[in-house]
């Protein structure tokens, strides 16, 4: 049996990769600017197949955000426009479903509520858990509040310029 | 933290609901200038372009509301 060279082998994780160009999204766009990508979007979404479903999200409460993100994502992957392209068709997009919930007397979510930051605590949080540990503890409190201040006074730094003042001797009574 | 970049398209377009242009202003002296020397502002950049049509599809929208 024939030695096999030890070179010959797979790279790692080849199996997984595709040659280049195979993909959709790595070969030029079908449509290269905003406009042929909006022209593509545009009939597509007040289309009779596309508008119905469109609705249904709406009213299941899918943010109008999230909706365009997943259709211009799909599109990149199909290789109809690249992902600058589709980030700026976004807006429009927006907007235009935003035009058909409106047109359709549908309540929507826009997407656009801020997010609440679970780190922060609010300030009326804190002040309720102080009100609380008053009440618990109003000895231990007085007592803080009421400890003299053991900060020892600032000495001022010794002049040190050719022309200062000399220091005066402290003298020992001893 | 927001991860969809739709919400930062969206909002950093710049569209402000007061599109209104102010009147120009126009020296009355003898010696004033006929014309503006204000040069037009006409960009043809992609996004300038969005955000004029999502200006008209909001416009769309607002007359649709009211009426």
């Amino acid at each position: 049996m024939a030695e096999r060279d030890p070179f010959d082998y797979p790279i790692p994780g080849e199996g997984m990769t595709a040659e280049l160009g195979s993909r959709p999204w790595q070969n030029p766009p079908q449509y290269a600017t905003v406009e042929q990508a909006l022209e593509f979007y545009i009939p597509k979404l007040v289309s009779e197949e596309m508008y119905d479903g469109i609705l249904d999200s709406m009213e299941l409460g899918i943010p109008l955000t999230t909706m365009a993100d997943s259709m211009q994502s799909a599109a990149v992957m199909q290789g109809l426009h690249t992902v600058d392209v589709g980030i700026l068709a976004m807006p429009v997009i927006i907007e235009m479903l935003a035009y058909i919930g409106d047109e359709a007397g549908i309540e929507y979510n826009l997407g656009m509520d801020k997010p609440i930051d679970e780190d922060k605590i609010s300030s009326t949080k804190i002040a309720l858990a102080m009100k609380k540990m008053r009440e618990k503890l109003p000895e231990a409190l007085e007592e803080r509040e009421e400890e003299p201040d053991m900060e020892e006074p600032m000495s001022e730094p010794a002049p040190t310029g050719l022309m200062a003042r000399p220091a005066p001797a402290v003298e020992e009574t001893m | 933290m927001n991860l969809n970049p739709a919400i930062t398209a969206y909002t950093n377009l710049g569209i402000t609901d007061d599109d209104t242009p102010k009147p120009e202003t126009k020296g009355f002296g003898l010696l004033s200038r006929n014309s503006s020397m204000k040069p037009k502002q006409t960009s043809n950049e992609p996004r300038d372009r969005v955000r004029d049509y999502v200006k008209s599809i909001r416009q769309a929208r607002k007359q649709l509301k009211h009426g």
